[in-house]
């Protein structure tokens, strides 16, 4: 599988402090790919970087095989991208936009343009202006799917919209995925995880982590131990560092296992604790995960 | 062509309603213009056209910004399109919706008027180069290199106050004192320079690139470069390019009159008394010199210059009516103490630049003196007005030669001696109508004549020449 995204190194600075660090970052076709983390963690920047609305300081990224620096109408043809920062051409009706795309795309579906009106219950003679913000979402949305995009992206699509238009947008995104290399950023945590099959995880302009989501759901578990009351917790140079938060009460120890391997955690922890009375691994939500790892940062800090 | 008629569809579907408002003020100014004169030439006209150029700036700012360059949220950039189609029909725009009406009302309005299509397709063109460079262009790069109209009209007020203190400023004074009017076209042509110049370059930079911090800066520097251009330059820099525009040669000469006394008086109050004789050889017959301007240039004998005419106030070129070829440079003015308290005996050396412009192959025409116009010289067409006047009028612009009326008792009398000898054959306006009256008020007592004669002459060349006085002393009085 290739990758339709690829990034090394890509670094962006906003004057001298740098909002992107040495992004290396592979995105395979086919994927749905989660970009997540906090607020100002460098996911926008990212996303711009890639699509060439912003040039690099350092490092380069290549979208369909095109170094991202030379991003022009034939890869955008293929390329969706939609945005919550993204103005609009807001004195055009929803079926105006749409027909005034249309001769810029050559894939152009008017098939897929009637069922997805549909699908959104879009208004086409309203003017975007007068749309609500989700439906101006879906509008986007409509705009972008239309022409069957080989890779969508999508920066923060669901920040501020109500449960239901959250629902209808994914809806629309996860029926596209079969089709289409899906790269979306957020911080809704949930609805990534509903359906992204990739997750990457940005902090402060650096990538934490980048992978399967599969393989994310398997290695963070939350550990609880019983204990007898008498142990003690470890010398913190003796806690694994693989081993995030972790907190004791009487009799009991938790903390979360980022590696989880059901024989090499229940080796470290009896080579830490002796004889426990009881060990339980708890699957993680991505929510959960992500504050985890947020919270270590900052107690880090 | 086919992405950029497709933006350009699009573009006058967004702003069908300015260019409503746009073509409306047109035709207003059209219908004003043809039904009355005084509307033409008077306080309305010219907020008319203050109107139309705003109207026309606004339109343009808004056909820009609806695909904005600077910026990263637009919804165009991350769409297909191709920067030389945007480009192309957003020209197309301007070529279509603002230059191509102009260039209708103006040609009816003359059309209406009774001039050929032969006689005002030149200032046709020539008007819709003034309207590319001076405001089309110009607006169009701006509005490249900002975001929104808030920042456009800001930065466009901005430039204008700027404009302003240069226009105003004391330089400019200077520069007039000693500047002829009719080669005012001179340093008004470097705004337009710095236009063309400044213009496809950041035009380039945005479109191909959006590199906004580099048009700024290319645009910044060219626009300093043109202001000081124009305060600084010294008319007598630009002389030469006035010069290329000469339609014939002359061997003309000018030398000191040696058969009349040159007279150099220095006061001891600083007062400097001058008289220089010069004589004018070389003119033919039926050409006749009129003097434009001089530079005065003093040098010591060791070679150092001498700065006694700074001010020239009170010195003048001054004719010998019963003699054409004579002309004496002479008068007062305040020339310092270059010596300090003595050595005003101590020789000297002037040179003398004179600047004149040379006359000639006239010409006129008898027309009949009527209520309806005819054509009279240089594409002029002449009536008698309402109050017993003649009244001439010229596609566009007066035109650069002398245009008098010859009376039937004889003598003449000019329209105007104020003539501009810039060659291009309009300026930068929306009235393509030049309009002036003269000639005699006939009264009771001299009874309207049946026709009347329009006589003119054109300028043939435009000489400067050197006449040097050595080794002389200024001499006390």
């Amino acid at each position: 599988m290739s990758d339709v995204i690829r990034a090394v190194d890509l670094t962006k600075r906003y004057r001298k402090v740098p909002a992107l660090d040495c992004l290396n970052l592979e995105i395979p076709e086919g994927s749905v790919f989660g970009l997540v983390g906090p607020n100002g963690a460098g996911k926008t920047t990212a996303i711009k970087t890639i699509m060439n609305i912003l040039k690099p300081d350092a490092g380069k990224a290549e979208v369909l095989g095109v170094d991202s620096r030379s991003i022009g109408p034939e890869q955008l043809a293929r390329i969706g991208y939609v945005s919550e920062n993204q103005d609009q051409p807001d004195w055009m009706t929803v079926q105006y936009l749409l027909s005034f795309l249309k001769p810029f795309y050559p894939t152009w579906d008017d098939a897929r343009v009637e069922q997805l009106m549909r699908q959104f219950e879009l208004p086409p003679d309203r003017k975007l202006r007068h749309l609500s913000r989700g439906m101006r979402m879906k509008a986007a949305l409509v705009s972008s799917l239309a022409y069957r995009p080989r890779l969508l992206v999508l920066d923060e699509p669901f920040s501020g919209l109500d449960p239901v238009v959250r629902d209808d947008l994914i809806e629309g995104i996860i029926e596209s995925a079969e089709e289409t290399t899906i790269l979306v950023s957020s911080h809704d945590l949930a609805e990534i995880e509903s359906f992204a099959s990739h997750i990457a995880y940005l902090d402060s302009g650096r990538l934490r982590f980048a992978e399967e989501m599969s393989s994310l759901s398997a290695r963070f578990r939350e550990i609880e131990i019983t204990v007898e009351s008498t142990v003690k917790m470890p010398e913190s140079r003796d806690w694994p560092t693989h081993w995030l938060r972790p907190e004791s009460t009487a009799g009991m120890i938790r903390f979360v296992e980022t590696r989880f391997n059901l024989d090499q955690t229940n080796s470290e922890i009896h080579r830490l604790f002796g004889d426990v009375r009881n060990v339980s691994a708890n699957p993680m939500p991505l929510r959960a995960i992500f504050l985890t790892l947020a919270r270590s940062k900052s107690m880090a800090a | 062509m086919q992405q950029a008629w497709h933006i350009f569809l699009k573009d006058t579907r967004y702003l069908y309603r300015e260019i409503a408002a746009l073509f409306a003020l047109a035709v207003i100014f059209a219908w004003m213009s043809h039904s009355s004169a005084i509307a033409r030439t008077g306080d309305t006209a010219e907020a008319l056209e203050v109107l139309y150029a705003v109207a026309i700036a606004y339109i343009i700012a808004r056909l820009i910004h609806a695909e904005s360059i600077p910026g990263e949220n637009q919804f165009w950039i991350t769409r297909p399109y191709r920067w030389t189609s945007l480009l192309t029909a957003k020209i197309i725009f301007l070529a279509g919706i603002i230059h191509l009406p102009v260039l209708i009302m103006q040609a009816l309005l003359l059309l209406a008027d009774g001039f050929s299509l032969g006689t005002i397709a030149p200032g046709l063109l020539w008007t819709q180069v003034f309207l590319l460079l001076g405001i089309s262009l110009p607006c169009f790069a701006l509005a490249a290199m900002t975001t929104g109209i808030v920042s456009f009209i800001g930065t466009i007020l901005v430039l204008i106050a700027v404009g302003f203190v240069i226009v105003e400023s004391r330089f400019q004074s200077l520069f007039l004192m000693f500047a002829p009017e009719s080669l005012d076209w001179l340093r008004y042509s470097i705004p337009f320079v710095a236009g063309a110049l400044a213009v496809p370059p950041v035009l380039y930079l945005q479109y191909r690139n959006r590199w906004t911090r580099l048009s700024e800066l290319y645009a910044a520097g060219v626009v300093l470069c043109g202001a000081v251009a124009f305060l600084f330059l010294q008319w007598s820099a630009l002389f030469p390019v006035q010069e290329m525009f000469s339609k014939q040669s002359f061997p003309m000469e000018i030398t000191r009159d040696a058969s009349k006394a040159f007279v150099s008086r220095l006061y001891p109050n600083g007062l400097m008394n001058l008289s220089l004789p010069l004589r004018i050889t070389g003119v033919p017959v039926g050409v006749r010199p009129q003097y434009e301007m001089f530079d005065l240039r003093w040098q010591r004998a060791d070679g150092r210059a001498l700065d006694l005419s700074r001010s020239r106030t009170g010195l003048g070129l001054h004719r010998n009516d019963k003699d054409p070829n004579a002309v004496t440079l002479s008068g007062t003015f305040y020339a310092g103490r270059p010596f300090g308290d003595g050595g005003a005996n101590q020789p000297v050396s002037l040179r003398a630049t004179i600047y004149l412009t040379l006359f000639g192959n006239k010409r006129d025409k008898t027309i009949a003196f009527q209520a309806s116009a005819l054509d009279a010289v240089d594409g002029l067409r002449c009536r008698d007005d309402y109050y017993d006047e003649i009244v001439c009028r010229a596609p566009f612009r007066w035109p650069g030669t002398l245009v008098s009326v010859k009376h039937p008792w004889g003598n003449r009398s000019p329209f105007t001696s104020l003539i501009s000898y810039s060659p291009f054959p309009a300026y930068l306006q929306l009235n393509p109508i030049a309009e002036r009256s003269g000639g005699p008020h006939w009264t009771k007592d001299r009874a309207a004549p049946r026709e009347v004669t329009i006589e003119s002459e054109e300028p043939l060349a435009y000489l400067r020449r050197d006449v040097e006085v050595t080794n002389f002393s200024i001499g006390a009085p």
